[in-house]
Formats: structure tokens, C-alpha cells, sequence
């Protein structure tokens, strides 16, 4: 799943016409993970797409690539809601009158890993010492994967929403990087997986996060992994979508449940919704 | 809201001021630590102080210091803006006081975040 | 009385990656569009900043220096300072701005360093002052939107 110089070069010379930025050469990586939630959903690989779109003129797709390519959204405790959602209302929640001695997350579409490590520092704030969390965070990109699992970050990384605190108490220097601690990066499990097969292993689970994912398909593939994603959901388990998504005229087996200035979704528990 | 901007470099000092006030600031200016203490002095209702560490007369460490002393400065956040980069630098700012970290060189996008993390942003969108 | 070990830094990959970041997260909104580039044999009207890193236990500082064009370092400090494209850099403007690419630089160099040392404030010239025991310690030359850049590192004995 290699990029042509042909597709990145396609792709630099059209991102720099109409968004005036500069996609050096070596940033190769960057287009494969920012187009691949695109490429998805033609079911081809990112340099078909690619290939595809060279062969046509498509201004809304071409719109949607120049779109994720500027767009620059890796950050940590990425729209912080989630995160607070996570202290203050899901774990709670999961944790009333119950013995839970593990508690599973699966983070889908993790990219660089910024997202499940950053559910590994909250739950690591606030779950008790008695329950352990564990960690199964998924992407399309082998690439980004391997990034993912070494657990390093540039400066630049790490000065995005990262909390001082968090940075000093879990992360080392390793040269220009900043590393993550051995522990940390033990609790995140990191696997390839396509989101339109079946689940990956590691639940079921007790929360999910999948967000601005949905955003890139149809309706009806969209219900597809909702299902999928469904059956593998304890009862009473919660979703975690992006700020802009939701569940709502899409699959009605969740319920929204407002928590400050967000939703999140709760799968019902069978008995009563 | 008012943001105090302190820095020996005036380059630094408009680069930072410039992104606080695109995101709806007021911004006053000092260029060290002393001037700062004396425009928090003469200022009402900052709320964020952004500071470097390097600078003349009294460096950004001291400043901080001195102003977690005063009880009526004790809901201003102080984030440090620096190139001092290396662990046990951040430990000692945090430990000094400082309520956030922000390592230069910083995208304007890194900015917003943490004042996105401290619930500082003038108009949090919603979303 | 031990040199600073600057074996992390002396190193052009490594100070190319700095520079990237810095011109990349200050002027290019986060875009990497500093390459390796080529040295010039001299430059013309010269412009040089500096910024030396210090320990008190150690009188062998390690000075970070840019050099450029004054044009070249003219367009830097336009696009630090989001100038327009004919407005005049100042003398104040370009010392304190080109100054403070050094500071930081050097700064993220420094933070490379095992252990902890001091950043002088930037200084700015045509030429830096000579004293006669200098050592280059690495070059690195830079191409940034057309103009060049020569970030060196030069151990002072």
C-alpha cells in the first residue's frame, strides 16, 4: 500500500493551489493517513483513489482531499469533552454497584495514538485502583500504527493539548522526542483493522471510541458499522462520537444522553431504555 | 478576558499577543518579569499571564514565585511560553507554581489547545 | 573544568530538524518547508544572530549561530512578523526578530545538551566578534522559500 510519487506528487500540487500550503517530499505518511478515510470508502487503497481522481475532474472530492490534507486536528484530549465525559459521568456510571475488575475500551480509527493514550491518562486519573483498563486501539494504516506503538512524539506533538502535567509525570526525552512511559504505552494495545470487517478482538467492550469516522460514509454503511460495532458492546456500554456526530436518525438502539456541551451514547441494557 | 503577554523578545511578544487576541483577548504586554508584576499591579481582571522563562531584571521562574505569594492573584493562570524544553526544567515550573507549559517553537493551534485544556477560550465553541 | 558534550547537537540532521520545526510551528503555520541547502561561498551584505550556551563550571560555551542575506533575513523577519510584502524591516525589527529565531534556536538545541546550561540573550551583526580560538563544531545550511540560511555550531574555547 505504497504511495507513487505520482499520486503524492498529484496530491502536493493540488493542495498547494488551493490552500497555498506545501507538502514536502517525506511526507508521504501524512497523505496515506489523511486520505485513507477517504480511499475507504471507494473500498480501494489510497493510491488507487488517488489514481482514480487523476483520471477524472472531481471537484468535491478533490474539495474533500485538499480538506484532510490541511486540516490538522492530532492533537491530545482531543475537544476535551469526551475526556471530562469520561471522568465524570462513563466511568462512574460503569462503576455503580458493580465489581468490575477490568474495563475495556476500544479506540477506533486511533491514528498516531494520541487519542488511546490519552483515554489510558484519564482512566489512569480516575479508576480506582481495583479495576484495570485495557486497551485496544484500531487503524486502517500500518504506518501509523508503528508510530503509534513506539509511543514517540516530536515537541510539536506533544505541545498539542497535552497537559504540562501529564507530560512530566509520563513522558521522558529521548533525544528531540518526548517518549512515553513503558507502563503507559503497556495498557494500549494496538491493532490493524477495518472498520467495514468484523470487530477486533479484545472486548466486548465496555466503552468505544469512534470519532469523526462516521462523517466519511454513507448512510447506510454508516448503520453497517454501527451494527458490527454493536455486537461487541456490553449492554449499558457507552460511544464516544466526534463533536459533530451522531447516532440520532441513524441507529435508534443507542440513547444520547447530554453531558455538558456534548452527547455521548449509551447502548441499551435490554430491560428498559 | 485580559491576558498578560511577558517577554524580553518583541517578536515573541506580538507572535503570542496576536493569537491571544485573534481568539477574542485583551492583551497587555510586559518585558519582564518585574514590568509584569507591576501591570498586574496596575491592571483589573487578567486572567491569564503567558510567560516566558529567559529574560532581564527577573526571569519568568521569579515571577511566577512571587505571584502565587499574593492571595488576590490566586485564580490567574499561569502558562510559561519557553525554549527551556528539558524535563527537570518543567518539573521545576510546575512545581514553582505554573499551572501550564507551552514549549517554543508553538503553532498558534498548540496555543489555542491548552487554552482550550484550562477552559480559558473567550468563546468556547460549541460544537 | 569539562566542554559542554555536545555530541547530540553537533549534528547537521539534528539541527535540521530544529530548524524545521521552528520556521514550520512560527512562520509556516506548521508546514515543514525548510530543506537541506547549500552553503553560499560568502555572503554579501551578511546578517548574523547568536546565542551561546553557558555553564558556569565550564568556560568552553557553545555558540548556536544563523546567518543569512540581509534580503534573505529581511523575508524572515516579514513572515515572522506577518509584515507585508513591501513594508521596510526596521533595524529594530530585524535584531529583535532574526535574534529571536536564534534564541530559540538554540534554545532547542540546549535542551538537547545532558546537562543543563544557560542561553545568552541573542546578539545581532553583520559579523560576530572573532576570538581567535573558535571551533566550527557543525554546518548546516538551509533553503526556506527560496533564500538560504547557515545555522552553525561552534564550540568557544
Amino acid at each position: 500500500m505504497t504511495l507513487t510519487s505520482e499520486s503524492f506528487s498529484f496530491v502536493a500540487d493540488l493542495v498547494r493551489r488551493r490552500s497555498a500550503i506545501s507538502l514536502a517530499p517525506g511526507k508521504e505518511y501524512l497523505v496515506e493517513s489523511r486520505l485513507l478515510p477517504l480511499a475507504r470508502r471507494t473500498g480501494k487503497s489510497v493510491d488507487q483513489y488517488i489514481a482514480d481522481l487523476r483520471r477524472r475532474t472531481d471537484i468535491d472530492e478533490q474539495e474533500l482531499v485538499v480538506e484532510a490534507m490541511t486540516t490538522n486536528e492530532t492533537s491530545w484530549f482531543r475537544d476535551m469533552q469526551p475526556f471530562t465525559a469520561l471522568t465524570n459521568h462513563i466511568v462512574p456510571s460503569l462503576l455503580e454497584g458493580r465489581v468490575l475488575p477490568t474495563l475495556r475500551i476500544w479506540s477506533a480509527a486511533c491514528s498516531t495514538g494520541q487519542e488511546p493514550y490519552s483515554i489510558a491518562l484519564t482512566l489512569d486519573e480516575c479508576l480506582p485502583p481495583s479495576v484495570r483498563a485495557e486497551i485496544t486501539a484500531t487503524d486502517l494504516s500500518s504506518e501509523v500504527l508503528e508510530k503509534a506503538r513506539s509511543g514517540c512524539y516530536t515537541q510539536l506533538e506533544v505541545n498539542r493539548g497535552l497537559p504540562a502535567k501529564h507530560l512530566v509525570q509520563h513522558f521522558t526525552r529521548a533525544g528531540a522526542q518526548w517518549e512515553i512511559s513503558k507502563e503507559l504505552r503497556s495498557r494500549v494495545r494496538f491493532v490493524k483493522h477495518n472498520l467495514l470487517d468484523a470487530p477486533p478482538t479484545g472486548g466486548p467492550f465496555d466503552i468505544v471510541f469512534l470519532r469523526n469516522v462516521l462523517i466519511y460514509f454513507e448512510l447506510p454503511v454508516k448503520q453497517d458499522i454501527l451494527r458490527r460495532l454493536r455486537s461487541v458492546v456490553r449492554p449499558g456500554g457507552y460511544l464516544v462520537l466526534g463533536a459533530a456526530e451522531t447516532t440520532v436518525g441513524v441507529d435508534d438502539t443507542w440513547q444520547r444522553i447530554q453531558v455538558d456541551r456534548s452527547s455521548i451514547y449509551r447502548l441499551g441494557t435490554g430491560r428498559d431504555s | 478576558m485580559k491576558a498578560l503577554v511577558i517577554d524580553d523578545s518583541r517578536t515573541m511578544r506580538r507572535i503570542v499577543s496576536s493569537v491571544l487576541r485573534g481568539l477574542g483577548y485583551e492583551v497587555i504586554e510586559a518585558g519582564d518579569g518585574q514590568e509584569a508584576l507591576d501591570a498586574l499591579q496596575a491592571s483589573d481582571g487578567v486572567v491569564l499571564c503567558c510567560i516566558d522563562w529567559n529574560m532581564p531584571v527577573m526571569d519568568g521562574l521569579t515571577f511566577v514565585t512571587k505571584v502565587r505569594e499574593r492571595a488576590e492573584w490566586r485564580d490567574i493562570t499561569l502558562m510559561m511560553v519557553t525554549t527551556e524544553g528539558e524535563h527537570g526544567q518543567i518539573v521545576r515550573a510546575l512545581a514553582a507554581g505554573a499551572h501550564e507549559y507551552l514549549i517554543k517553537p508553538f503553532t498558534p493551534d498548540a496555543l489555542r489547545d491548552k487554552l482550550e485544556l484550562l477552559g480559558l477560550l473567550p468563546v468556547q465553541e460549541v460544537r | 573544568m569539562s566542554a559542554l558534550d555536545t555530541t547530540l547537537i553537533a549534528d547537521p540532521a539534528q539541527i535540521l530538524g530544529v530548524a524545521q520545526d521552528v520556521f514550520a510551528a512560527l512562520i509556516d503555520d506548521g508546514e515543514v518547508l525548510v530543506h537541506e541547502g547549500v552553503a553560499p561561498e560568502s555572503f554579501d551584505v551578511p546578517v548574523t544572530a547568536w546565542v551561546d550556551m553557558l555553564r558556569a563550571d565550564s568556560p568552553h560555551g557553545v555558540r548556536t549561530m544563523v546567518r543569512a542575506e540581509e534580503a534573505d533575513a529581511h523575508l524572515v523577519v516579514r513572515a515572522l512578523l506577518r509584515m507585508e510584502p513591501d513594508e521596510p524591516v526596521g533595524e529594530e525589527d530585524l535584531v529583535d526578530a532574526f535574534g529571536e529565531i536564534a534564541n530559540v534556536v538554540g534554545g532547542n538545541l540546549k535542551s538537547l545538551l545532558p546537562e543543563h546550561a544557560e542561553l545568552t540573550l541573542p546578539t545581532v551583526a553583520a559579523e560576530p566578534p572573532v576570538l581567535g580560538r573558535e571551533m566550527m563544531v557543525a554546518q548546516t545550511p538551509l533553503e526556506w522559500r527560496g533564500s538560504c540560511f547557515v545555522i552553525s555550531l561552534w564550540m568557544l574555547v
